[in-house]
C-alpha cells in the first residue's frame, strides 16, 4: 500500500494505492491521524487506486471519521471501486461516510 | 486412459503383484511396485501417484493403516486409494471404507472391472480438484499471498464470480485467527484449501488454535467501540455476508485441537468462466 498526501487549499487529499488489510492498516491510520493532529481536519480519502479493503480498512475509516468530526472536520471518500464499495455498503459505512464519484467533487463539498 | 497414469501397486505377494503389474503395463499404465506398508507410504508421499492399489495384509504397516495415514495428510489425502484384497466379506469392505479408502475390489482381479474403477477414481479426482496452501506459520505479511493464491485457484476452477467474496472472507478469517493464535502454544491457521463441487465453491480453513466458532460471534454495532479493538466482530459479520453457508467443526488431533471452518459460495460461475466440472 502507498499513501500520498496533497493539500488543496484547506482540504487534504490522501490518495491510497493498493490493499488495505490487517497488515497495512496501521500505516494508514498513522498517516491520517498525523494530518488531524496537525490541524488538517478536512480530509478526502482518494480510493481510486484502492484495490481491496478488509474490515481492517473500515476500522481505519471509522477511527479517522470520529476523530475528524470531533475536531470540527470530516473524512470523505472519493472514486471508490465497485468491489470496495460493496464492502462499505455491506457494513453500513456508506450511510455514515460521504462518498463522491470523483476527487474534485469531494474537495468541492467542503465549504470554503 | 492416459499412458502417463501412474499407479502404485502395493502387494507383498510377488506372484500377484508381478502378474497385475504386467497386465496394467500392457494397458498403458506406468506401474511402480511396493511390497510393504511403510515403503508404500514413503513412495506415495514422495512420488504422489495418480492412484494407489493397496493390499490390506502387508508387512510392517497394514493397508488400512497406510490408508488412514495418507488420508490424514493434506499432502496425500486427494490421491485415490483402491483397496484390493482377497477378503471379500462385507465387514472387510466396511473396514476399508472406514479407514478412508476411495474404492474397494476383491482378488482374484477382474481386470476390466478394476480398470473401470481406476478410471472412475481418476475422473472423480479431476472433478474434485482442490488447491491448497500450507500456512504454518501464518503471519499477517502473508495475507497478500493468500489473496493471490485464492484468486488464482478460483480462476482455475472456473469460479471467477466468487473471487471478491471469498478473498475477503479468507482474509477476515485468517486475520482473526492470527490474532487468536497463541505463539508457542497454538500455531493458528495452518491450511487454506479451495475446491469446486458443481456450482459451489468450497473454501476450507484449518487452524490449531483455540476453538472459536464465528457463527457465535456477535454482530457489532457501529456505535460500539469495536474499531478500537484489533479484532472486531465486523470481520466475521462480513464473512457471513459474503458466503451462503458456514460450518465449523472442532476435534482433537494428534497435535492439539484441529478446527475446521468451511465456507460455501453458491452459483460461482460467472458468464465468461469456463466451467471446470460437469
Amino acid at each position: 500500500m502507498q499513501i500520498s498526501i496533497v493539500q488543496h487549499d484547506h482540504v487534504t487529499v490522501v490518495a491510497i494505492a493498493g490493499s488495505i488489510d490487517a497488515l497495512t492498516a496501521d500505516a494508514l491510520v498513522t498517516a491520517l491521524l498525523d494530518e488531524l493532529q496537525a490541524g488538517r481536519t478536512c480530509l478526502v480519502a482518494d480510493f481510486a487506486a484502492v484495490e481491496y479493503t478488509s474490515s481492517a480498512g473500515l476500522r481505519v475509516l471509522l477511527t479517522t471519521l470520529k476523530d475528524a468530526r470531533q475536531r470540527g472536520g470530516d473524512l470523505r471518500l472519493a472514486d471508490i471501486r465497485p468491489n470496495v464499495r460493496q464492502v462499505l455498503e455491506l457494513s453500513g459505512f456508506t450511510s455514515i461516510l460521504k462518498c463522491f464519484p470523483a476527487r474534485d467533487a469531494a474537495i468541492a463539498s467542503f465549504p470554503k | 486412459m492416459s499412458a502417463a497414469t501412474r499407479v502404485l501397486l502395493v502387494d507383498d505377494n510377488e506372484l500377484d503383484r508381478e502378474m497385475l503389474s504386467r497386465r496394467l503395463a500392457r494397458r498403458g499404465f506406468a506401474v511402480a511396485q511396493s511390497t510393504d506398508g511403510a515403503d508404500a507410504l514413503a513412495r506415495a508421499q514422495r512420488e504422489r501417484p495418480d492412484v494407489i492399489l493397496l493390499d490390506t495384509s502387508l508387512p510392517v504397516l497394514d493397508g488400512l493403516a497406510v490408508t488412514r495415514t495418507l488420508k490424514a495428510d493434506p499432502a496425500t489425502r486427494t490421491i485415490p486409494v483402491l483397496i484390493l484384497t482377497a477378503h471379500a466379506l462385507t465387514r472387510h469392505r466396511e473396514e476399508a471404507l472406514a479407514a478412508g479408502c476411495d474404492e474397494f475390489d476383491t482378488k482374484p482381479v477382474d481386470l476390466d472391472r478394476l480398470l473401470g474403477k481406476i478410471e472412475a477414481l481418476i475422473s472423480s479426482r479431476v472433478a474434485r480438484q482442490e488447491f491448497e496452501l500450507a500456512l504454518t506459520p501464518l503471519t499477517l505479511d502473508r495475507l497478500g499471498e493468500i489473496r493471490e493464491f485464492l484468486a488464482r485457484s478460483l480462476s482455475a476452477l472456473g469460479c471467477g464470480a466468487a473471487t471478491d467474496a471469498l478473498v475477503l472472507a479468507v482474509d477476515e478469517v485468517c486475520a482473526n485467527l492470527v490474532e487468536h493464535a497463541e505463539v508457542g502454544t497454538f500455531p493458528g491457521p495452518t491450511r487454506v484449501a479451495v475446491r469446486r463441487e458443481g456450482m459451489d465453491a468450497i473454501l476450507t480453513i484449518e487452524d490449531r488454535g483455540r476453538p472459536f466458532d464465528p457463527a457465535d460471534a456477535p454482530v457489532p454495532e457501529l456505535s460500539s467501540d469495536w474499531e478500537r479493538r484489533q479484532v472486531g466482530g465486523l470481520g466475521w459479520f462480513l464473512v457471513k455476508q459474503m458466503v451462503d453457508e458456514l460450518t465449523y467443526a472442532s476435534a482433537p488431533g494428534s497435535d492439539g485441537m484441529v478446527n475446521r471452518l468451511t465456507l460455501i459460495k453458491r452459483n460461482v460461475a460467472s458468464h465468461d468462466d469456463t466451467v471446470a466440472t460437469s
